[in-house]
Parts: C-alpha cells; structure tokens; sequence
C-alpha cells in the first residue's frame, strides 16, 4: 500500500511539472530563509552563553539621580567600584575592570606604530572568562607589570605568522611609548560574545592613562565591571549590601543627595536587554525577522494549500473509485498527506541548498559571519519541520480531498463548491495583503533613506576629510591646552598643505559634524532649578567657513580681533529660539556663572546630529572653558579630542590624500592618518535602517516571488478546469479580450481587496517607524497607489499569461474531450 | 439477498421536493442476473448507487443479506466494499497514474493481501482476459474496450459476490459491448455472482435473468420479458 501511494505521488509529481515547481521551490526558499534567519536569531540569543560559568557572570551597573531629578543609569562604572566591591562583599569570587579605549601601538624598532584599542583589566578576567589561549596559559599571564595579553589577529597584524608569545610591543602610555611582553594570545571572541578584546595590560596603567583622579572618583565612568558570584549566591540578596558600600564609599550627605545605587546585571542578558545603555541590539530585530520568515514560510504553504485544492478535481475521480473499493476516509488522508510530506521533504532539501549559497548574502545584509554546522540533532529538527510544515499546507486539501463522495465525482463533472472556491480567495487575499504591504514597507523605507541622503544638512558634505590630531585630552591637561596645542600643529600643517593642490582649507575642532551622538551635551540650572540643555564645541576661525555653514547674522571668529579667542561665542539658531533672545548679538548665554562672553553670530540650524534627532542649541566657541564655567552637568558620547578637517577641491583624490599623508609623516610622526570623509561617515550612521531596508525589501521581493507563482498556478489550473466553459463562450461569439477580461477579471478583485486591506496596515507600520526620525517624508497617497499598481500589474501579467493560452484554446478539441 | 421496501429519494429545494425514486420495492436473489432499463434520467444510477452503499435513501428499508443499511457504519459498508461488492462503471474510471497492473492490484492492497499473493491473483486475472501485454501501460495508452477490461478485472479481483455496472458498455461498440457480457453471464452461471447492471439497450439487457424497468423513479414494470 504505502508503496503504491509512493508511486502515485512520484508519478502525479512528475506529471504536473508546472505545480509542482510552484509549490516545491516555493516552499524551498521558504525553507531557506527560515533557516537562515534561525540562525541568525539563534546566534542573537545566544550571546555570552559560551562561558562555561554564564550563569554565574553579572555586569554591574550604577545609577545616579541629578540634581534637576534625572536618573542616569550607567553600564559602565568608575575605576573604584572594583577595588570597593573587593573589600566590602564578600560574596563575590571574582571582578575585573574593562576599560577599552584606543591607543596606538607596535613593535619597538618600528617607527610606524597603528591604532589599536587597548583594554585595561584584572588579574580576574581570565577567572571569570572563557575565551581560550591559543599561546601562553592561565598562569603564564599577568605576572609581571610588563605583561600583555593580545588577541589572536591582534597578533597577526604585529607579527604576522611568527609566535608571538615573549615579543615585545609598544604602547603609549601617558605622554611615552612603554615596552610590554606578550605572555599570552587569546583566541579572537567568538561572533557571539558582547565582550571584545585587541590589547589587555594590567590594572596598574590606569592611573598613568587616566591619571589619579579617575582612579578615586565615583563620577567619573569609564569602562564596564565583570563580577562571579560565590557559590549559591542570589544577586537580588546583595542589593542592601551595596546600599551600605555605597553609604560608606560616599559619605552620607552625597549618598542621600545622588542615590547613587549599584547592581547586578546578568551577562547573558546584556546583549538583549535595551534597558540597560550599552552596544547590545533591539530584540525586535529578531522578532521582526522571525515574523517575516514565518510569513514567507506560511505564504508558501498557502501556496500549496491553494493549488492542491484547485487541483482537487483531478484527484476527485481517484477518491471516488478508492472509496468504491473500500478505501476508508483515513486511508486517503494520510495518502495525501504523505504526497504533501514528501513534496515538503524535497523542499527542505532544496531549501537548505539555498540556505547554503545565500549564506554570504545574508552574512552582508545582516552584517554577521555565520556558519551552518550540520549534525544529527539537526537532522532530526529537519525533519520534524518537514512533519510540521507538510502538516500544515497538506492537511487542508487532504480533509477536502478525502472527503469527497463517491457519487458526486464519479458522476463526472465535479462542480467547485463555493466553500472550497471561498477558501481559496480568502488565501490569495491574504498572500497579497502581505505582498503589498511589505511593497509599502520597501517603498517608504528607501524614500526616507534617500531622504535622509539628500537632505540638505545645512553644511558641506562633499569632499571634506576628517583625521585625528594626535592629541588626546589627559585629567591633568586642560581641554584648552590640549585644543591649543593642535591648533599649533595645525599652523606647520597648513604652512605645507596650502601649497599644494587641492586644499582649500583646514579646521580644527573638538568635534566634527560625522560625530552624530552629540557633542558636549551640557546643561546649566535656571532660577527655577530646570536643566536648561545645550551643545558645545570648541572650533577655531576657519570651522565655519570649511564647512560651509551659513551666518545669518554677525560675524564668524576672526584673527584680527584678538578678544574673540577670549570672549567670542557664536550659536545657532535654535539657541536664539530657545531661549527666546531678541537681538542676540551682544548677548549672553543665559546662567550665571559663565565667564565673561557675548554673542558675535548666528548660524543656520545644520545638522550636527543625525535626523532622528531635532536641532538642539548650540554653542560654538574658541575657548572650551567659557563654557565649561557655568555648566553643572557634562555628558560625552563622542571623543572630544581635537581633530583637523580638511576641505578639498580636488579630481584626484588618490593623489591629494598621499600628499597629505607624506606632510602627515612628517609633521607627526608615530602617529596614524586615519582619515574619513564626512558624507561616507554620515551614511553610515544610517546603517541599521539601511539593513532594515535591505530585509524588508528582500522580504517583499520573496513574498511577491512566491504569491506570484501562486497566482500562476491558480490561473494555469483555472484555465483548464475552465476549458470547456471557453471552448462554448468562443463558440458563442466571445472574442479573445472578452475571454482574457474573464479570466484576469476575478484575480483583479481579490487584488483590489487586498490592497484596502494592506493599506491601513502598513500605513500604521510605517507612521510608527518614521517617528524614530525627527525629519521624515511624508507617507503620501502616491506611494501606495504606487504599490497596489506595481502588484496589479505584476498579477495581470502573470495571470495573463495563462489567460492567453486559453483564448488561443480551439473550441473544437475543447468540446470534444467531453 | 437484496431487499428494497417503499424506498425514495428526493432533493429538497426550496419550495418543492423533487423525487428520484419514489417507492421502491425490489427484492433481488443471491445468484440474480438483473438488467435495470430507463430513459436517461430514471434514476437507475441513484438506485445503484443506494444498492451499493455509495448513496443513502432518504424514506424506506434496504436490507443486505438481512441486515439494515442504514445500521451499518462506514467502516462496515467499506468492508463489504473490498470482499463482497464490486463496481465497473460507464466511464471506467480508472486511476490515470497507475499502470494496469497497479489499477488491478490496487483493491488487494486496501484487503492487505500478502505480496506474493497479490501477484499470482493479478497474474491470474490478466491472462484471463487476455491482457497481460497490456500490464504496465497507461489508461490513456488503451482503447475503450481494453479500458472496461481492465475495470472488470479490478472488479473481479476481490471476488466479489455482487457486480454493480452501471452502464458498463455505454461507451463502447457492439463487439466489445458483448464481450464484456460474456464475462458478465459465464460469472454468473458458473461462479454463481450476482449481477446487476444498467443498460439502455434492450440487447445487452436481454444478458440478463430478469429485467426491471423504471421511469420518473418508480418500478414500472419488472420482469417484463418474462411474462412473454
Ligand atoms: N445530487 C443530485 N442533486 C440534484 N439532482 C440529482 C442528484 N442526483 C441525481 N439527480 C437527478 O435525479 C435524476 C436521476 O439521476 P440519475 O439516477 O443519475 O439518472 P440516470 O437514470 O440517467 O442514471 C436526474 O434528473 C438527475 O438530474
Ligand atoms: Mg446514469
């Protein structure tokens, strides 16, 4: 028996080429995009469990109240917490600091060292932490003050294929390069860990790097805490404990005034949890992922649903003659259902086929590096989702077929019932309701990014260069020292640069306009004790005009007036806005304590952060400490060490940038030219929405892709159940378009239904989306009247397809097969 | 064996209810060969299909073998399906994807009929019929002829003891027309099967015993030969 169904279901699959490609590939690129995206999720939820003690880790968090009542909840933590933790619970095994920052580095006898991120931490680390040494051991590192530990492709970059275990490398410390020894290389951390790692030295360089008032200040964040817990320890129980460290770390007055409160965080929700700050990810990219493969997954299997049941009346005759025989009901369900499961085995072969071959794809869409690793626990999922997915495209159309009586199909013709015919709508209906809402998706989704690229941010983008000056700000220079001393650099620079061709200009600053997060985000308290919030940036003269930013009223910073580098402050417009000052050159910023300033100019309102932000106030000044006078908050997201751009006008850019670097080389050597142009960087900060836009479109692509083949395959069966029927019409006189405005004319409702149904879906989708970005299109009428033509007019050429075969039909055969 | 009292059969529409056996009373011998005549639209496949469990009357007793039908579960009218009752019919019906051979053997495998078995029984029932350089082709590779052959055959191979034809040489011309009720009378003379068949044609009724003929849904003569 089972052979025999075997062999009817080969038979039927080889008979009816055409369906059984729609639903077999269908149901494979299904498949394939589950996988991949399973994988993906997989290894989202996966993160930090590779520890062997991940239960076990915790990070711990601080979290302070200001003064205007805002409570600032922090992952990363002082210096101090660390050694305070130590000494007062006991509870806890083991902690280390992380504090990453970067650095340059290389190998002594070479004067040209490169940018490296340095991570200052414990001796614990490597208690707490899994990650494998590849060369050294546990109880080799870290013992001397001379000790370093790198990554694997840390030490490739350094000394390429050679050991690296006891070379020697250099690093700047303070104002000096200081020898280290590698003790030990660790394996790069693996796609799925939230903690990385270049360059590990020990505890006892943080006070040379971020000198000795970091090392004693609770206010002064720099870089995460790792903590093991005893043996049985509940982290909840430790709250009161921490309430009394940080009682007594801060004395009670300051304790009662900041709330300062420490926690714990569980390492393996670190990467999911958006509550807590940090470079984690938004679960919902998973769940948006996981909903659209499943949607795939399900507009295929409606594919099958749709197209086996249409197909039924060719089954009819079957179920009728084996009931006649003695076939029971169940007989012919599990017959069905055993076509729909090896069609579904067949997929999910194919599937994974695909899966493989677009891996690299999606690795770049995801910005990933996955792999599939195939087992036999795999196989037995595999095939549990074959059981699943054949259970729920077959077993439909196997309660439909099996149900027939004998008496209604054997009679002959079997007439489709409306219920049957209803379900099928309903189906198509859904599949192009998604079909065009994610059509509406893709297209607002690219119009605002191209909005965004286009917009005009209100300052040049366009060939202007961006580079570090090589100073960094240290606790114990001031920011204006530091800021003049780049700006002497930059005087030998320009004495060189502006002689050759294709330099305009050159800037200095704290911060240029590709740092989007903000720049210093200060705040100072009016009467009425409200944070009154703005940005700053310290800039010298030719900032404004480098980039181009317009002055709409008073003047830019000017040499010949020597008070300006004193008491000169330019602002924008928002600022005049903000704080309502009519007439503002003369003005003051608005608080107290500012040392003495006035406004000179008013600049436009440019973009210096990304459109998700509206234009804050903002103050532009040569000296930092103006500002710094009268603030009682500071908030950095970005460096503020001071950097050079530069603004080209130039056709070969090739050769301008090596000009640059060769002067670079010589004005500061040992240190690296790291460059970036503005509009490439600004991009970027876009990215997530460009992958978002990247999936969605893909998603749409793949759904239209299948519905498509659907429909054809409704219209291909259409077509032939309906031969006879056109076979009569033609010989009654209809002509070819009256036959092809029969077939498309049924498909075109459904179509028109479900576009009213996918309009106010993705209309709501999409309003949600753009609130994440303060300048956003508007969703115009156009752009879905847009989507519901592009997938009419896709239907109409797929079902005319079909149609055009039946008008060629020859009533004579048609009529005579009765 | 079989036996029909006052049975009928309607359709309710909306307003009126319209018969298509109306008071049936019929009683047919184990060992019968019964013809059953009517113009087209009679009702004579309705009352086939009622015999043979396909169709439920709607007023009125049918006892088989002296039990009541309508006692009789689904899984009790599929067995007497695949031992006792067989079915050839007007267009064959014969499954398009299986070779001759699969569509013979196919109703030995709902009986679970050993492998070895189920091979000398199709062996036995295609030299019987003289196709057996037919065995692996295709329904749509015979001729008309060849294809009610073949449904018989696959009616035959359970030995059944009751035949239900309906119209079985309706589609074919008059030499395999006999053919096919040669097989009919040898089976009911020597193997003692009950026969019963529709027919239009009083030629191939005149196979029969016993002829019955119905209009508008009701018996209006039965046996009307014998009375000659
Ligand atoms: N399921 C049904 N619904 C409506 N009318 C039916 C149905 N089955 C049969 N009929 C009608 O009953 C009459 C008898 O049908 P049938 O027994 O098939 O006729 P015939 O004697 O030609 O085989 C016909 O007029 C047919 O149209
Ligand atoms: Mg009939």
């Amino acid at each position: 028996m089972f052979k025999n169904y075997i062999k009817i279901a080969f038979r039927n699959l080889f008979k009816n080429k055409v369906y059984s490609f729609i639903n077999i590939f269908g149901l494979a690129v299904g498949i394939a995009v589950c996988a991949l995206i399973a994988l993906y999720v997989q290894n989202e939820w996966s993160y930090d469990e590779f520890h062997e003690n991940s239960e076990n880790i915790y990070r711990v968090w601080a979290e302070e109240t200001l003064q205007d009542g805002r409570v600032i909840l922090n992952t990363s933590t002082p210096f101090i917490v660390v050694e305070t933790i130590k000494n007062n619970i006991p509870e806890v095994e083991n902690i280390t600091y992380l504090n990453r920052f970067s650095n340059v580095a290389g190998v002594p006898q070479n004067d040209q060292k490169i940018s490296e991120n340095v991570s200052i931490i414990h001796d614990d680390f490597f208690d707490i932490f899994d990650f494998k040494f590849v060369e050294g051991s546990r109880e080799s590192v870290f013992n001397s003050p001379s000790s370093i530990v790198i990554s694997e492709s840390a030490a490739k970059r350094h000394f390429g294929e050679a050991t690296a275990l006891n070379q020697v490398l250099s690093l700047k410390i303070g104002e000096e390069f200081r020898d280290f020894t590698v003790d030990g290389v660790l394996e790069d951390a693996p796609a799925n860990s939230s903690i990385r790692y270049e360059l590990l030295i020990p505890e006892q360089y943080f006070e040379p790097i971020m000198g000795e008032r970091s090392m004693r200040n609770w206010f002064n964040i720099f870089g995460p805490s790792y903590v093991t817990l005893k043996d049985g320890t509940d982290p909840e129980e430790l709250t009161d404990k921490f309430a009394d460290m940080m009682r007594a770390a801060l004395g009670e007055e300051e304790y009662e005034m900041t709330k300062y409160k420490i926690g714990l965080q569980p390492l393996t929700d670190v990467h999911l949890n958006t509550d807590f700050p940090g470079n984690g990810s938004d679960p919902v990219y998973s769940y948006i992922l996981s909903i659209i493969a499943l949607l795939v997954l399900v507009i295929a299997c409606v594919n099958f649903m749709t197209l086996s049941i249409s197909r039924s009346t060719s089954r009819a005759k079957e179920v009728g003659v084996r009931k006649t025989i003695g076939a029971v009901r169940e007989h012919l369900m599990y017959q069905f259902w055993g076509e729909a499961l090896l069609m579904t085995i067949v997929a999910v072969i194919l599937g994974l086929i695909f899966a493989e071959l677009l891996l690299p794809f999606f690795n770049e869409l995801s910005g990933t590096v996955l792999e599939f690793s195939f087992g036999w626990q795999n196989l037995a999922v595999l095939l549990g989702c074959s059981v699943i997915i054949s259970l729920i495209a077959g077993i439909y159309p196997a309660l439909i077929l099996s149900g027939f009586r004998p008496t209604q199909v054997l009679k002959g013709r079997l007439s489709q019932s409306s219920e049957k015919g209803s379900f099928n709508k309903v189906m198509v209906v859904f599949q192009f309701t998604l079909s065009i809402a994610l059509i509406i998706g893709t297209f607002t989704i690219r119009e605002q990014l191209a909005f965004v690229q286009q917009k005009n941010l209100g300052f040049q983008k366009e060939q202007i260069l961006t580079f570090n000056s090589g100073f960094v700000n240290t606790p114990n220079a001031g920011i204006d020292n530091v800021f003049a001393s780049s700006l002497s650099r930059k005087q030998i620079l320009e004495s060189e640069l502006l002689g050759l061709s294709g330099i305009q200009q050159i800037a200095t600053s704290s911060f240029t306009p590709v740092q989007t997060r903000g720049w210093f985000n200060v705040s100072f308290p009016n009467e009425q004790n409200q944070a009154q919030p703005f940005h700053a940036n310290i800039v010298d003269e030719n900032f404004i005009p480098t980039l181009g930013i317009e002055i709409l009223n008073g003047r830019n910073f000017s040499e010949e007036n020597a008070s300006d580098k004193e008491r000169a402050i330019i602002v924008n417009q928002a600022f005049v806005d903000y704080f309502n000052l009519e007439d503002p050159i003369g003005k003051r910023i608005p608080g107290p304590n500012f040392l003495d300033h006035e406004i000179i100019g008013v600049v436009n309102n440019f973009h210096y952060e990304s459109l998700h932000s509206p234009i804050e106030p903002l103050v532009l000044t040569q000296k930092g400490q103006i500002v710094f006078s009268g603030i009682n908050n500071m908030n950095l997201r970005n460096s503020a060490a001071p950097k050079y751009t530069v603004k080209l006008t130039t056709d070969d850019l090739q050769a301008t940038i090596a000009g640059i670097r060769d002067v670079w080389e010589d004005v500061a050597p040992g240190i690296p030219f790291d460059y970036s142009f503005v509009d490439e960087a600004l991009d970027s900060q876009y990215r997530q929405e460009q992958r978002l836009s990247k999936i969605v479109t893909s998603a749409s692509l793949l759904t239209v892709l299948i519905a498509g083949l659907g429909l054809f395959g409704l219209a291909s069966l259409m077509v032939v159940r309906r031969t006879k029927e056109i076979g009569v019409r033609k010989v009654l006189g209809a002509s070819s378009s009256n036959i092809l405005l029969l077939i498309n004319k049924e498909f075109t409702l459904l179509i028109g239904l479900s576009f009213l149904i996918a309009t106010p879906i993705a209309w709501f989708a999409m309003k949600e989306w753009l609130k994440d970005f303060a300048y956003s299109i508007e969703l115009g009428i156009g752009l879905f009247l847009l989507a519901g033509i592009a997938t009419l007019v896709l239907s109409w050429l797929v079902v005319s397809f079909q149609s055009i075969k039946a008008t060629l039909i020859n009533p004579v055969d048609s009529l005579k097969s009765e | 064996m079989i036996k029909l009292r006052n049975i009928d059969r309607y359709i309710d529409k909306r307003l009126q209810r319209n018969f298509i056996l109306k008071g049936i009373d019929l009683d047919i011998a184990e060992g019968d060969f019964v013809s059953i005549m009517g113009p087209s639209g009679a009702g004579t496949s309705t009352l086939l299909n009622i015999i043979g469990f396909l169709d439920d009357a709607n007023e009125g007793e049918y006892f088989f073998l002296d039990e009541p039908v309508h006692g009789l579960n689904e899984k009790q009218k599929s067995e007497y399906h695949r031992s006792y009752i067989g079915f050839v019919f007007q267009a064959y019906h014969l499954i398009d994807e299986l070779t001759v051979y699969e569509n013979i053997e196919m109703p030995l495998l709902y009986r679970k009929v050993k492998g070895s078995q189920r091979k000398s029984m199709v062996a036995d029932m295609l030299d019987r019929f003289n196709i057996v350089a037919k065995k692996d082709l295709f329904p749509n590779q015979l001729s008309g002829g060849q294809q009610q052959l073949v449904g018989v055959a696959r009616a035959l191979i359970g030995s059944p003891k009751l035949i239900l034809a309906d119209e079985p040489t309706g589609n074919l011309h008059s030499d395999q027309s006999k053919e096919i009720m040669q097989i009919f009378k040898k089976l009911n003379q020597e193997d003692g099967v009950t026969i019963i068949q529709v027919t239009h044609s009083d030629e191939m009724a005149s196979y029969g015993d016993r002829i019955i003929n119905l209009q508008d849904g009701a018996v209006t003569e039965n046996n009307p030969y014998e009375e000659e």
